[in-house]
Parts: structure tokens; C-alpha cells; sequence
């Protein structure tokens, strides 16, 4: 199985570098999703934020592909969205 | 309010056999899926520590392979470095196998070893190499946090299914099966003190003729 990214052009091409063969676009998201081939598939969290609802609810639906955020080049804090996945199973939030 | 019990139960001796065994089985079931709750929770926590560990280490080889990738284009400019990343890229994919936790499917990554680059060593300079190099390892440690975190969302999944299915014992199933065998019992006892007070009656009755 495959792994993709969705991200800035850096990380793209950082990504290529170590092999990830499929890049999409921001606009291509549903298509990622929706990709029966990807096991995995890296947000840059700048992306991430932008489609914080999209993530959580394809989650909550599916369990392929997972969905891993990864800090983008412009040092943020991050903001986990998996967090929103454990309090839901536990109710508490835990760092 | 009066508690509600069972839908189309008739007061029989029968019937409040059955819905002993019932109760029984659902508390049976309720104290099974509790233990399942609870263990499913301790190996819940126990991924949320090693992912905490494991997204850190991944953060800190981000971050280097960020450095290396922009050392690259420093030398050698964007638009070159890009160039190369986009012509020869080789593919890395990943192996899946799922392992079971408590009856939960859980995957488990293996990444394939592609070939290495092919790009000349002429027209590249040591920079590109180790930006190679670090974003490989970048990749293998984004593998293994993926594998977690994609653990993480399944079992949190599971666990949210289990505690519905507690609460629902707890909370509904089993205080109407009570609130049922309550009910059976009570209608048996009512009509056993008429019966009794009917052959009194009659026995009254019939003492009167005689």
C-alpha cells in the first residue's frame, strides 16, 4: 500500500525525497480519502487546520487511510486533531 | 413514574423463567463487556505514552530533514532541488498486516525498502544526499507514528462502541428486566390472593346450602 501527502511544496518535495510517491493537492483532499491504495496519509498542519472537520469525521467513518499531521516548515505549535478522537473514547483530556 | 418493563410479556410462570434466565445472561454479558471496557482503556493509555515518545522523536527528524532540504536548495537553488525530487523520485511503499488487541484489528506497518535514488553524482552536490537521507529517516519514523496513531483511532473507536453497549445494559437493559419480573411476579401473587379469596367464597357458599 501506498503512503500520500497533502501539503506546501516543501514538504512535498522533502516527502518525494523519502519516496512518497503520491501528491495531492489541496483541492484533490476527497480524492486522498477516497484512495483505496493509501495506507497512510501526511497532513502538513497548515492543511490540517483548514480541513480540521473533514479529518474528524473520517475518522470517526473510516479507518483507512490513517491520517498523520506533521509540523510544516514554519515552525507552529501543533494542535493535535487525534486528541479530539481521545476524548471521545475516554472523556478526559490526556497529554 | 413507574419504571417500564419489556414489550408483550405475559404475566406466566413461564414467562418469568425465561426472564430470570435473561437477567442472568445479561448481567453475565454486562460484567464481560465491563472487564473488555477496562482493558481496552489500560492499553489505550499505554499507546498514548509511546505515541507522546514517538511523535517527539519524529517532530525532531522533521525538523532536521527540513534543515537539510533547505541547506540543499541554499546550494543548489529551488527550483533545481525540486527538479530532481520530482524526476527521480522512487517509490516507497508500505506493507500492512493487522495485529488483534481484544478483538480489535489494529494495523501494523512495514515499510518496503525501495531502491535508492538514481540521480547523477555529478550534477548533485553532498547536500542533496543527506537531505535524502534525513527525510528518508523522517519517513520511517512518520511509518511508526502512523501505525499508533492509526491504533490510537481504532481502539478509541472500539472503546466508545463498548461503553455504549455497558451503558446500555447498566442504564436500560437490565433495570426493565427487573422492573419486568417485578411486574410477573407481582401479577402472579395478585391472581393466586384471588384465587384463594374465590375458593373461599365458594366454599362459603356452598356451606350456606347445605
Amino acid at each position: 500500500m501506498k503512503i500520500g501527502i497533502v501539503g506546501d511544496e516543501d514538504a512535498m518535495a522533502m516527502f518525494k525525497f523519502a519516496g512518497v510517491a503520491k501528491c495531492y493537492g489541496f483541492e484533490e483532499i476527497e480524492k486522498a480519502l477516497n484512495d483505496d491504495e493509501l495506507a497512510i496519509l501526511i497532513i502538513t498542519h497548515e492543511y490540517a487546520k483548514k480541513l480540521k472537520e473533514k479529518i474528524f469525521y473520517h475518522r470517526l467513518q473510516k479507518d483507512l487511510p490513517i491520517i498523520v499531521e506533521i509540523p510544516s516548515k514554519h515552525k507552529e505549535v501543533v494542535e493535535d486533531t487525534i486528541k479530539k478522537v481521545i476524548v471521545r473514547a475516554v472523556g478526559v483530556e490526556i497529554d | 413514574m413507574a419504571k417500564e418493563i419489556l414489550e408483550g410479556v405475559k404475566p406466566t410462570r413461564m414467562e418469568l423463567l425465561q426472564m430470570r434466565k435473561r437477567k442472568a445472561l445479561a448481567m453475565k454479558g454486562h460484567q464481560l463487556l465491563s472487564e473488555k471496557r477496562d482493558a481496552l482503556i489500560s492499553s489505550f493509555f499505554d499507546l498514548i505514552r509511546k505515541r507522546k515518545k514517538i511523535r517527539k522523536e519524529a517532530e525532531k527528524k522533521l525538523e532536521e530533514a527540513y534543515k537539510a532540504l533547505l541547506m540543499a536548495e541554499m546550494v543548489m537553488g529551488e527550483e533545481k532541488v525540486r527538479d530532481i525530487a520530482n524526476k527521480y523520485t522512487k517509490e516507497r511503499n508500505v506493507k500492512m498486516e493487522k495485529k488483534n488487541i481484544m478483538g480489535v484489528a489494529i494495523p501494523k506497518f512495514e515499510i518496503e525498502e525501495g531502491e535508492s535514488l538514481e540521480y547523477s553524482i555529478l550534477s548533485t552536490t553532498s547536500e542533496i544526499d543527506e537531505a535524502v537521507k534525513k527525510s528518508r529517516e523522517a519517513l520511517d519514523k512518520l511509518v511508526e507514528l502512523a501505525e499508533i496513531e492509526g491504533s490510537i483511532q481504532m481502539l478509541g473507536k472500539e472503546i466508545e462502541k463498548t461503553k455504549r453497549r455497558v451503558n446500555a445494559l447498566e442504564y436500560i437493559f437490565i433495570p426493565r428486566l427487573l422492573a419486568t419480573i417485578s411486574y410477573i411476579e407481582r401479577q402472579l401473587e395478585e391472581r393466586e390472593r384471588e384465587d384463594f379469596f374465590r375458593r373461599k367464597r365458594m366454599k362459603a357458599l356452598l356451606q350456606k346450602h347445605e
